[in-house]
């Protein structure tokens, strides 16, 4: 090698290296940036997280799903935050007074988007069709309130007539229940009973629900759908309030994760995110406090404790490991998200009471070493290294790095993390192959007795392995009772012997926080991710 | 050549049957299944799910179908036109897929496979371009800052993992200064910041392969005798060297041409690219079978055919050597 | 007449000790260690090892939390600021380095080890048994990693050496698919063709005369391969297979700070810079490996 070439550039090297940092660097500023956005006149931009696997409401199984179904069609009543559920296609009900017939009066104008009129026997077919096992429908078990409904979807049944769904004339439409449900209307607001133009279906068979062919009773008709990239629906002219419909096209912008998302946002190509990434929470907060939005959701985050294993058989251990994490901390300093810390497992935004709540985070870390130790692990002696599970999320891994850090302050234990991948976590649950598991449970419909449901013996979401007959019993009693009164007090019962057994140790009740432009107005959308789009209207700039 | 373009595809079948099944069974193996949720499904509702997908039928049995499903019925090519529609032309069905039922998994490729078709034939040239170039250039005037310019630049492309490039990008030329968009696959100037970001790994590969190929042919006794005989340096470069620096370019590239056109999972969820890479890696997430085999047949194709057209290369590329 | 001339004795002794003959290997090391860049390099790379190996023994703990503080940028305390549950920067940067550097030295290795010898026995060997083993090579290929990283951990629990395994698994196919494409070439050369005439075995011609001549491209991707490998690792461990929380690897810090980088900068350049000072390194001090090696470059 010739020897003058051979010299040792450290500044050309060093400079080079600079190179890479100013890179990495020039990212990181955070200048203001450029104000592009532009609103489309009466066109919104929305973030569509999940791509939905087919927009057929007999089928589909995820919110993101029914979002798009909820512009295309309606059902008998349509669910409100906070509310009961209000009229949609049916104009007024009547109960009868032994609670067990509904008799939906529907409205004389509502009409499918190819113009025929909505009758009540298209609601029964439809019906027939979810029910049917042939369809497959994967949240068939909302219908099960209907007298007969689950013997035919079971297939032990062949006759749809000897179902409770029956069409007297075009336009009432009489729905028997097996028994009184006090929540029945909730579940008749629900997607799975969107009906369908069985017409439409029939002649156009799986392919129904693609642009071309796609009937719906709903504000808006399906124009285009883009998979993996966007949905478009433009203003229905034929809906019953097409007058009062601001919007002429809805856009839903396919967004696969969160940070995504807000670099769109940003830039001015959506109007409406579903999320903000944890870390810019405090940012939004301080600089656009006009639109960032936060909403509580029907959703609770809980560690299961598989019951049958040792030590965590021993209900001391339980709530030992339940008193000791701070969850007002978790909320705060982790999350930032303004999750409510959970003592229960049913959300506040149900109208139920709730067990008081011991207070003071020290007298509890007290009383969980007390109970360790009186359980045979005098500050965490011989504790066994348990395995805490957990889907594959940043989020909530930051959350049981946290959990794990305050177990061993607290009770001196230690505890090993172990992500899974979502299905193989779920599936170890399932088959109690687990020691602790983080869960997250969003109920299909605002029914507290389903949620506790989830706990008794038999059910397949009964990850803890728990079996308790007294809980079963009151569960029971209270999806059976007709009053309200009787209903609350069964299940602040049922919720009391849970937490007194504590196979699980609720987390928080998660919110929404999203963003918003300023000028969207009238967005509704309850804390189970159901929309509602007639009210919506932009502020033209 | 012929005869041993004419065997490699013969030794193909058994090497895709293997791969097939294979994959078939691995995938039944792992825990959880299409309809596996932290939400469970009441009972009926889960025998008419594998009734309706024939999940219930023995193993065997399953593979069996599938297989005869694949295997070439007819011979229609002019179906062909309309949509690649394999069903109709050769008989060979994918079925539908699991997560999105009521589209096949031919219909899904057929959408997005041209997609990342033209991510990454356009990242491949933007990397060819720029890689070959910075490769050749930090070979001939080895040692020198220009070396040293050319090899850094090249190293960007490894050291700053796509993840960080593309936000980054994104954050600078669509965010601040507005010359593109954030995310979507609509208009052309949509395929700048993505293959950009993609084609500077590839860039970085080839140049520093390049380098190095290039470095060790210029020592070569015919190089010499080359400039001896007065050939000017471009020439040499061009006609000579490049020839037998390229073959561990070659080498590299027959797999990951592969992999590039077949999309890249990280590029397409940063921005929105309605592309097969996502597919590969999401079905195997949502436990999507069928859709599962089909990605992996196409890859599995695209392989033979890649590393097929890089052995012919190399022997263009070196005349010593011959088909064997 | 004869008297005038001066004789000229050759003592065969001295001629020898004058010029005692090298083996290649130590001409390489003298040429290695004259290119300053690639010893710079290799210091880094060696201080930037021994800083993780025994740096965790000063440094602040890793795991540590401090949810108060949350993420601060850096200061006295934290000389490279803290993540978003306060934990230090610079410690996790030390305990991460260790798994990163483990990892993409060892299944690297491993990779390599595996690949050459089967690419250079495919190559040299031709004919039916060159295209089974390409065969293999393209199965093993075209199989769905994602699926089999899955059913690793399902079978094997969580094991750090798996980790090891499931990367080695992977890397090894090109490694072997670029050696066997040299290895073509060079088995026409002249060289060997005298080697098999002398009778070599043809063990001895593949590890002692033609690996040394294929080296070069090999170092070369060797360098490239190892940033593949520790993203890679990041990639598994976002999959469970790799490091659990609360430990961390360059790359998880690296994915962890890209998403985070606008308001917390800290989190991404001084991870990214590691990582990237590390690469460059190893860059270099490959580019001078392989300039040391090359026989006929010595010649100038």
């Amino acid at each position: 090698m010739p020897p003058g070439r051979d010299k040792l550039n450290l500044r050309r090297s060093g400079a080079h290296l600079g190179l890479m940092v100013l890179l990495l660097l020039a990212g990181a500023c955070s200048r203001p940036e450029s104000d592009r956005f532009a609103p489309v006149p009466n066109v919104l931009r929305i973030s569509q997280r999940n791509e939905p696997s087919d927009l057929d409401p007999a089928t589909a199984a995820l919110p993101d799903e029914f979002f798009i179904i909820r512009a295309l069609s309606e059902g008998l009543v349509v669910p409100v935050r906070g509310a009961d559920p209000q009229p949609a296609a049916a104009a007024s009900w009547d109960i009868s007074a032994d609670g067990l017939r509904y008799t939906f009066h529907l409205r004389p104008d509502g009409v499918w988007s190819n113009g025929e009129a909505v009758t009540a026997q298209d609601f029964v077919d439809s019906f027939r069709r979810v029910l049917s096992p042939a369809t497959a429908a994967r949240k068939a078990e909302l219908f099960f309130s209907v007298k007969n409904a689950r013997a035919f979807l079971s297939g032990n049944l062949k006759d749809f007539n000897a179902v409770g769904f029956h069409a007297t004339d075009a336009r009432t439409l009489i729905v028997t229940l097996d028994r009184p449900s006090l929540g029945f209307l909730r579940y008749a607001a629900s997607g799975p009973w969107i009906p369908v133009n069985p017409r439409v279906v029939q002649r156009e068979g799986r392919t129904w629900t693609s642009p071309g062919s796609y009937v719906g009773n709903g504000p808006y008709l399906l124009q285009e759908w883009l998979p993996g990239q966007r949905i478009i629906v433009r203003k229905n002219p034929l809906y019953r309030q097409a007058a009062a419909i601001h919007l002429q096209e809805i856009r839903f912008i396919r967004l696969d994760d969160g940070e995504s998302e807000d670099r769109s946002y940003r830039a001015g190509e959506i109007d409406l995110t579903m999320g903000v990434p944890e870390d810019k929470l405090r940012v939004y907060a301080k600089d656009r406090p006009n639109e960032l939005h936060r909403a509580a959701l029907l959703e609770t985050r809980y560690l299961a404790f598989n019951t049958q294993r040792e030590p965590l058989n021993d209900s001391r251990v339980r709530q030992a490991l339940s008193l000791a994490l701070d969850r007002q901390r978790l909320v705060h300093d982790v999350l930032h998200g303004g999750q409510i810390p959970a003592r229960w497992i049913l959300p506040g935004a149900t109208s139920n009471e709730h067990p008081a709540l011991p207070s003071g985070y020290d007298r509890e870390q007290e009383q969980a070493r007390a109970l360790l130790r009186a359980a045979g692990f005098p500050n965490g002696q011989n504790f066994p290294r348990l395995e805490l599970s957990e889907p594959v999320s940043w989020q909530s891994t930051l959350v049981l790095e946290a959990i794990q850090a305050m177990w061993k302050q607290t009770l001196g234990i230690e505890m090993a993390i172990a992500v899974r991948e979502a299905r193989v976590h779920v599936a170890a649950l399932r088959s109690g192959r687990y020691d602790i598991g983080f869960i997250t449970l969003i109920p299909d419909v605002d029914d507290p007795v389903a949620v506790l449901r989830d706990f008794t013996t038999a059910s397949p979401n009964n990850y803890p392995h728990w079996s308790d007959r007294n809980y079963d019993a009151l569960v029971e009693q209270a999806g059976q009772s007709g009053d309200p009164g009787a209903q609350r007090h069964f299940l602040r019962e049922a919720q009391a012997r849970l937490l007194d057994a504590q196979p699980l140790a609720p987390l928080y009740f998660n919110t929404q926080n999203w963003l918003m432009r300023p000028y969207v107005h009238g967005w509704q959308q309850d804390a189970l991710w159901n929309r509602y789009y007639p009210g919506l209207w932009l502020d033209k700039r | 050549m012929l005869r041993f373009i004419g065997r490699r595809l013969l030794e193909s079948i058994p090497v895709m049957l293997i791969i097939i099944t294979g994959t078939f069974f691995m995938q039944r193996f792992v825990p959880g299944g299409p309809f596996t949720a932290e939400k469970a499904v009441t009972p009926e509702v889960q025998r008419n799910l594998e009734a309706y997908y024939h999940l219930n039928d023995p193993l065997w049995k399953q593979y069996r179908d599938y297989l005869w499903d694949l295997t070439p019925k007819r011979f229609h090519p002019q179906a062909l036109a309309s949509g690649l529609d394999l069903k109709a032309a050769f008989g060979i069905d994918f079925r539908p897929s699991f997560k999105y039922p009521n589209r096949t998994v031919n219909e899904i490729i057929a959408d997005k496979l041209p997609v990342s078709l033209e991510l990454g034939a356009w990242s491949l040239a933007v990397a060819l371009v720029f890689g070959l170039t910075l490769g050749i250039l930090a070979a001939i005037r080895r040692n020198t800052w220009i070396d040293y310019m050319c090899s850094s630049l090249a190293m960007v492309g490894i050291c700053v993992p796509t993840f960080v490039l593309g936000p980054l990008l994104v954050l600078a030329l669509a965010i601040h200064l507005g010359w593109f968009n954030a995310s979507g696959w609509y208009s052309p100037i949509d395929r700048v910041l993505p293959c950009a970001t993609l084609g500077s790994v590839y860039a970085a590969y080839i140049a520093r392969l390049t380098r190095g190929g290039v470095l060790e042919v210029l020592n070569q006794d015919y190089i010499r005798t080359a400039r001896a005989k007065g050939a000017s340096e471009t020439r040499i470069i061009l006609k000579h060297a490049l020839r037998g620096g390229l073959l561990p370019v070659v080498s590299f590239l027959g797999p990951a041409v592969a992999g590039i056109l077949t999309g890249s999972f990280v590029i397409e969820t940063i921005f929105q690219i309605p592309g097969l890479g996502r597919e590969f890696v999401n079905s195997a997430f949502n436990r999507d079978y069928t859709l599962v085999l089909g990605t992996v047949i196409l890859y599995a194709g695209l392989i033979v055919i890649c590393n097929l057209a890089v052995d012919v290369v190399q022997v263009w590329l070196n005349p010593k050597l011959k088909f064997e | 007449m004869a008297e005038s001339q001066t004789e000229v004795r050759i003592d065969p002794a001295a001629a020898a000790a004058a010029e005692p003959g090298r083996s290649p290997w130590i001409d390489a090391w003298h040429r290695l260690r004259r290119n300053r860049l690639a010893v710079a390099g290799g210091a880094v790379v060696v201080v930037l090892g021994l800083l993780c190996a025994i740096g965790p023994l000063f440094s602040q703990s890793f795991e540590e939390q401090n949810l108060d503080l949350g993420a601060i940028a850096p200061n006295a305390a934290h000389w490279l600021g803290t993540d978003t549950l306060g934990r230090d920067l610079f410690a996790r940067l030390l305990y991460g380095g260790r798994i990163s550097i483990m990892v993409g030295l060892v299944a690297t290795f491993v990779a390599l080890v595996i690949g050459v010898s089967y690419g250079a026995i495919a190559g040299f060997a031709g004919g039916k048994a060159d295209a089974v083993m390409m065969r293999i090579v393209d199965i093993m290929y075209a199989l769905p990693f994602t699926i089999f990283v899955i059913l690793l951990m399902v079978f094997f629990g969580r094991n750090i050496f798996l980790l090891f395994f499931a990367i080695g698994a992977v890397e090894w196919l090109t490694m072997a698919r670029i050696v066997r494409g040299q290895v073509l070439t060079v088995k026409r050369m002249e060289f060997i063709e005298a080697a098999r005439a002398l009778g070599f075995g043809r063990r001895r011609i593949i590890f002692r005369h033609i690996i040394p001549n294929v080296l070069g491209p090999i170092i070369v991707y060797t360098t490239l391969t190892i940033p593949a490998v520790m993203l890679l690792e990041a990639f598994l461990s976002f999959l469970g297979l790799g490091v659990q929380p609360p430990m961390s690897s360059w790359g998880v810090l690296i994915k962890d700070g890209a998403d985070k980088m606008e308001e917390f900068w800290w989190l991404l350049v001084f991870p990214g810079s590691v990582f990237s000072l590390m690469l460059f390194s190893l860059n270099f001090l490959g580019d001078g490996l392989r300039d040391a090696l090359d026989v006929r470059a010595a010649k100038d």
